[in-house]
């Protein structure tokens, strides 16, 4: 694989969503501050990298960005990029998903950012400079995965893992997050 | 209607292409990023009212997404939902590699030994099921799918699979062992015994073989559906 990601969606033609892969990060609380500020760009995310373990949840979670954008409820966060982490911890809670899956304190970050949609909304949703550490390939994504942490989180069964991927398990999740946790409504 | 060969989009989804059509919905074969999947659409009934319709709809796409959540926990081999859109009714999964049991069968390419190991699978896996209270709902021999080379068994559409509860449960096992009973008649009338063996592999897998034997007996006398009168 290559440093920089290009993801095209079969369903969303006018959307692609790029991602990079930073290791050895240093100034994640500065990175935190940044976006608790609100100043990171409206399709931009800033991932914890240790719980991603390839790239096909995040293709998941970013079709499903997309899906809800377009629907008529609309986006369930802020954001575009604040869906995407959402969508991407498979949970209805957004604050436990955002404060999971937002970088804190971590050292390897994944950087996504939507590009597309109507013209004369286009901003620059590389925040590339911002990031103090090294841009890695992103077929490493794996190795800095913290599986442990991954299963207690999607509370994946033993079982599972001796029919499925771990990857599988997370984008079963992610795919039927809306039917998983809720019982009846 | 488009015809069966041409592409057409579904739900968002370009490229799908109709793989057979049911009384419930419709299965096209589509990509989805770099894996082959399946789109399983099911279409509104349009004698329904619309709000019935939409709530109907969503418990049975809810359903079989659960029962198949259910059955990877208990360690069956299922297919990978990747999207689930609630507003066109789809459920996009990963399509399994393999042939469909029944075309398996059919072809009568294996050995004894390969048929007897499939055939253990098959009943040890469904009682793996029952022994989680999961009911599968429509065991047929067209609903799993096997890899010709390492013999693997996945269960498909799980979209009439339900929780038991306990009190129930007996019923609704004999009965899901039951319609597995016709279907294997039914489809394989040519090779009788199949089924005997995958009982026998059920039978040595659960821990509940009593109940269970004792009501599918009672639901063999009396068909599938239980009499209401009195």
């Amino acid at each position: 694989m290559t440093q920089a990601e290009t993801i095209q969606f079969e369903a969303h033609p006018d959307w692609v969503l790029k991602c990079k892969l930073f290791t050895h990060v240093t100034n994640a609380a500065d990175l935190v501050t940044h976006i608790t500020s609100g100043n990171l760009p409206m399709k931009t995310s800033l991932i914890n990298a240790t719980l991603v373990p390839d790239l096909l949840p995040l293709y998941v979670a970013g079709d499903k960005a997309l899906r809800s954008l377009q629907s008529d409820k609309g986006l369930s966060t802020r954001t575009l990029g604040s869906e995407l982490l959402y969508n991407l911890s498979g949970s209805r809670h957004i604050r436990d998903a955002l404060i999971k899956f937002g970088v804190k304190d971590s050292t390897s970050i994944l950087l996504a950012w939507f590009e597309g949609g109507k013209e004369g909304d286009e901003e620059n949703g590389d925040v590339s400079d911002l990031i103090k550490g090294s841009v890695a390939d992103l077929g490493d994504l794996h190795l800095g995965l913290d599986q442990s942490q991954v299963v207690d989180w999607y509370k994946i069964h033993d079982k599972e893992l001796t029919n499925a991927s771990l990857t599988d398990c997370v984008v079963f999740r992610i795919g039927a997050k809306d039917f998983l946790d809720k019982k009846q409504k | 209607m488009a015809t069966k060969e041409e592409d057409q989009t579904v739900g968002l989804m370009p490229k799908c292409r109709l793989l057979c059509q049911g009384a419930e919905g419709r299965v096209f074969e589509t990509k989805y990023w770099k894996k082959k999947a399946i789109l399983k659409q099911r279409f509104d009934k349009m004698y329904r009212h619309p709000i019935l319709n939409k709530k109907l709809t969503r418990q049975r796409l809810g359903m079989e997404v659960r029962g198949m959540m259910k059955a990877r926990k208990l360690g069956i081999k299922t297919p990978t939902v990747l999207l689930v859109d609630q507003e066109t009714n789809s459920i996009v999964m990963e399509k399994m590699p393999g042939i469909m049991v029944k075309d398996w069968l059919k072809a009568g390419k294996y050995s004894e030994a390969d048929l007897d190991t499939v055939l253990a699978t098959i009943g040890k896996m469904v009682a793996n099921l029952h022994d989680g209270s999961l009911i599968h709902g429509d065991l047929t021999t067209s609903n799993m799918i096997i890899r010709t080379e390492s013999l693997d068994i996945t269960f498909i559409d799980f979209g009439l699979s339900f929780n038991c509860s306990a009190q129930n449960g007996p019923e609704d096992k004999g009965v899901d062992l039951y319609v597995m009973e016709r279907a294997f008649l039914n489809a394989h009338a040519d090779l009788p015994g199949l089924f005997e063996k995958v009982l026998g592999a059920y039978e040595g897998e659960t821990s509940l073989w009593k109940s269970t034997f004792n009501r599918y007996s009672e639901v063999r006398m009396r068909g599938r559906k239980r009499s209401m009168v009195g």
